[in-house]
């Protein structure tokens, strides 16, 4: 037989159960995000430069978007980008005559990350045409992402001992001037320092080297 | 006013705390299944059924607004954005932890009846955002400039991620809230 008051009393208990077990999760949390955000830790990276100063002379690049089949930006004049490397090095996209490609990469993007050791992989098997620049820039850095800082990763992938490697401002420069769509982003231009393509995300090597040879004067 | 986090390392430890809650819950949610399963058969689980009941909706509103309350942690104070896919999880676990603290206060089981649907949604969102992080190709072959759904924030034992983590609460959601009823509640 059911007694009204021993049930009431009963519900009476769990509800505060309840609130007293919620209370603790809003009091724990709370107590986590306290101590979590007391600390000074830094985030230095022996001394390299993850985010740089990054100049842009000339008009920068209408955004991409890769679903445009017609890129408004080919047949435009590259901007040109000077920048430090992870040391200090000064490097530029000054054409020299020579057709380039820009490689855009994130250090936290996993298609960057599977991009990477196939490019160096693509270098040393002798597959890349010669005759042709090939810069990257670390661009979209943050301290907060995975996979930071991105110098220990290119170093870790041997990717600067190939290729020089600019390093992007923390606002990204360098990836606006040329309407960076996504990672990893790639830009060619010709020896007259003119856009011939610009798409992003992963691509096949065997792809890479053909568009590549198409750059090269007949 | 917007807290934000110069110290990433501390983060850690806040990513284990969740970690390990994800675990647990997932391993509890299991033995609570296999108990389920076993009740007609087996008298322990019957008992651990019986026992587990009482607890059964404070846990599922506790897990839920455990989860509203640690997204929101990530997001405004860490400043892990939230991605397209980190959105429409978000649309169902916040509506559940509000619905399921007013059901577990209650005591309505009937609530099942809007929470299963949400947690269902909710589960197969986080199933494939974790795929997506295992294998990023699935959906292109490029990162977002922005906040790219295959973006691993953090990943703790191998395989505990963000979309883990609502994964394990979505299920467990789903099998506590349909714990068979006492008769005498039905």
């Amino acid at each position: 037989m059911n007694n009204p008051a021993k049930k009431k009393s009963s519900g009476s208990a769990n509800k505060g159960w309840i609130v007293g077990a919620i209370i603790a999760i809003i009091v724990g949390a709370a107590a986590v995000v306290a101590i979590t955000t007391s600390g000074s830790d830094s985030t230095s990276s022996d001394g390299l430069t993850e985010m740089g100063a990054v100049s842009v002379k000339g008009d920068v690049l209408p955004a991409y978007n890769e679903s445009e089949q017609n890129d408004p930006a080919i047949g435009m004049t590259a901007p040109v980008l000077t920048g430090k490397g992870f040391t200090g090095n000064t490097i530029t996209t000054e054409s020299t005559g020579t057709p380039m490609m820009l490689v855009f990469l994130a250090h936290w993007c996993p298609h960057c990350q599977r991009e990477v050791p196939l490019l160096v992989e693509w270098n040393k098997a002798g597959k890349t045409p010669s005759g042709i620049d090939i810069i990257a820039i670390a661009t979209g850095t943050d301290p907060a992402n995975p996979n930071y800082p991105p110098s220990e990763w290119l170093a870790r992938e041997q990717f600067p001992a190939l290729w020089p490697v600019i390093a992007d401002s923390k606002d990204t420069t360098a990836g606006d001037a040329f309407g960076l769509g996504g990672y990893p982003y790639f830009v060619l231009i010709d020896g007259s320092g003119k856009v011939v393509k610009r798409m992003s995300g992963e691509i096949a090597m065997d792809e890479l080297t053909v568009l590549l040879t198409a750059l090269l004067p007949a | 006013m917007r807290f934000t986090l110069n110290a990433p390392m501390n983060n850690e430890t806040f990513e284990l705390f969740f970690a390990m809650l994800s675990v647990a819950l997932l391993a509890g949610t299991v033995v609570v299944l296999v108990a389920r399963l076993l009740a007609g058969s087996q008298t322990w689980a019957a008992s651990t059924i019986a026992a587990f009941r009482p607890f059964a909706l404070p846990l599922a509103a506790a897990v839920t607004t455990t989860c509203l309350l640690g997204s929101l942690y990530f997001s405004e104070i860490v400043n892990y954005k939230p991605c397209r896919l980190c959105w429409f999880q978000r649309t169902m676990m916040y509506p559940l932890a509000i619905i399921l603290i007013i059901a577990a206060l209650r005591k309505d089981w009937k609530v099942k009846y809007y929470a299963v649907p949400l947690a269902a949604i909710g589960t197969v969102i986080a199933s494939y955002h974790w795929l997506l992080e295992r294998f990023p190709n699935l959906e292109s072959g490029v990162c977002d400039v922005d906040v790219p759904c295959e973006f691993v924030w953090f990943e703790l034992f191998g395989f505990v991620t963000l979309p883990f983590m609502a994964l394990t609460a979505f299920i467990a959601v789903i099998v506590f809230t349909t714990l068979p009823t006492q008769p005498t509640e039905q």
